[in-house]
């Protein structure tokens, strides 16, 4: 059996994951990340994006979050982030909705903080629909 | 005296009004608990945000510097506090008869809007709008936000609005209040500043936890300022989310104790009216049997 980390994964409605693990793999501002046991102190900024958490018993969670922070500490990892969900959680329709309407704000003349909301609008957006896409693969 | 229709016609209107108290005491009550359910839920998210913040500020390198930390140490010298720009987030409720919670929040922002004549106001809820309208004070246009069913959404726009203008220079500083549950019986009125984060003096952050020996040495990746920028909008708009929810709880929760006072006077009142009407009507019986007793008296000494 490989080491394992405890790790917490909260988000801003609920606590989705306390326990042990084996591997995480999360997307940080400068590109995807694997953190495995007795992880260096080290805290990262969270990219929208998909996660995965592999269990100890080989199982392997993949979830959908949005920004955040990962801190990493004494074999310790909390991921803290916006939302958190998993591909049932996922509203396809509502995914889309938010993905048009954050085009349609984007080509309108904005200040540069309505900007940035769009634009993490239309990635969350975006990040849901690839993610509940490829589900619909697997199955 | 008053007359027995009188008293009828109160006794009836009093019943009415029970009516309304009572669903409304009701109505807050299942109101409450949905909303210290969201409550429960937000909090582990809201204290682990800042276990971390306070983390990563300890951990940021000696004379960095970031406009969410920066506390303008030159505007500080050269201007005095009353000249600050500063904008106030203020939450009410959107109805009355809630006891003195809308007035409690209102006279604590009056005293800031007093203390720095320079201010942008950002009301939540119907109440403190139109106070302030009326009161003749300005408040920020295209600002209405319900007290109603907080959302994160809702959260999330308002602290948008408000980092906009920070970013923007058009404001030094960001204050809200509100009011937060100390237990389920005791609501205090809250003041907080929100922007910029108070690293020396703790501001927001209140105790400071203890360092423990031998604390390890952080990376912020991939630069401090990066982190920073991801996490600090999520900490207001966290803020600012359970603010709201706390708000409406302590809105629900006024509110219920208030119609229950209401309740209880009403009941009271129903009570003293009832037996002065069964006097009056008692006293009315009588009176018409002496009368029709004397009437048939004098028929007989006529005969």
């Amino acid at each position: 059996m490989a080491a394992t980390f405890s790790l917490n994964v909260t988000a801003s409605n609920k606590v989705f994951y306390n326990g042990p693990a084996e591997y995480l793999q999360i997307i940080t501002l400068t590109g995807s990340r694997g953190i495995m046991a007795h992880h260096a102190p080290v805290i990262y900024a969270v990219e929208t994006g998909q996660m995965s958490i592999v269990k100890p018993d080989g199982e392997r969670v993949t979830v959908v979050v949005s920004n955040g922070v990962c801190t990493c500490a004494n074999n310790r990892v909390t991921v803290l982030v916006d939302t958190c969900e998993t591909a049932d959680e996922i509203d396809v329709r509502r995914a889309e909705e938010a993905k048009e309407r954050a085009l349609e704000q984007l080509r309108q003349k904005q200040s540069v903080g309505e900007f940035k909301r769009s634009q993490m609008s239309l990635a969350r957006a975006l990040t849901r629909l690839e993610f509940s896409s490829q589900k619909k693969h697997y199955i | 005296m008053a007359t027995t229709r009188e008293l009828r016609d109160r006794i009836s209107s009093i019943d009415n009004t029970l009516k309304i108290t009572n669903a409304m005491y009701l109505i807050s009550s299942t109101k409450l608990r949905k909303a210290r359910v969201e409550l429960q839920q937000t909090e582990p998210y809201f204290y682990t945000l800042r276990t971390t913040i306070q983390r990563i500020l300890r951990h940021v390198p000696e004379g960095f510097r970031h406009p969410y930390l920066d506390l303008r140490e030159d505007l500080r010298k050269k201007e005095r506090t009353e000249n600050y720009r500063t904008a106030i987030i203020c939450v009410t409720a959107d109805k009355g008869l809630a006891g003195a919670y809308n007035h409690n929040v209102i006279k604590r922002t009056e005293e800031i809007l007093k203390a720095r004549p320079r201010h942008k106001l950002y009301v939540v809820g119907e109440m403190g709008r139109v106070y302030f309208r009326s009161n003749g004070i300005d408040i920020e246009e295209e600002f209405h936000y319900t007290a109603q069913n907080p959302t994160l959404h809702r959260a999330r726009v308002i602290t948008g609005r408000v980092l906009d203008l920070f970013h923007d220079n058009e404001i030094d500083s960001v204050y809200i209040v509100y009011t937060r549950m100390r237990n389920s019986l005791e609501m205090v009125t809250e003041t907080e500043q929100l922007l910029p984060i108070d690293k020396i003096n703790k501001g927001v952050f209140g105790q400071v936890i203890p360092m423990v020996a031998g604390m390890e040495e952080f990376r912020l990746v991939p630069t401090p300022e990066a982190v920073i920028d991801n996490v600090i909008p999520d900490y207001i708009s966290g803020f600012i989310y359970s603010a709201l929810v706390e708000s409406f709880c302590s809105e629900q929760n006024s509110r219920m104790t208030a119609m229950d006072a209401a309740n209880r006077s009403g009941n009271k009142l129903k009570q003293e009216l009832s037996i002065q009407y069964n006097r009056t009507r008692q006293a009315a019986i009588t009176q018409e049997i002496t009368e029709v007793a004397a009437g048939a008296r004098a028929q007989k000494k006529n005969r």
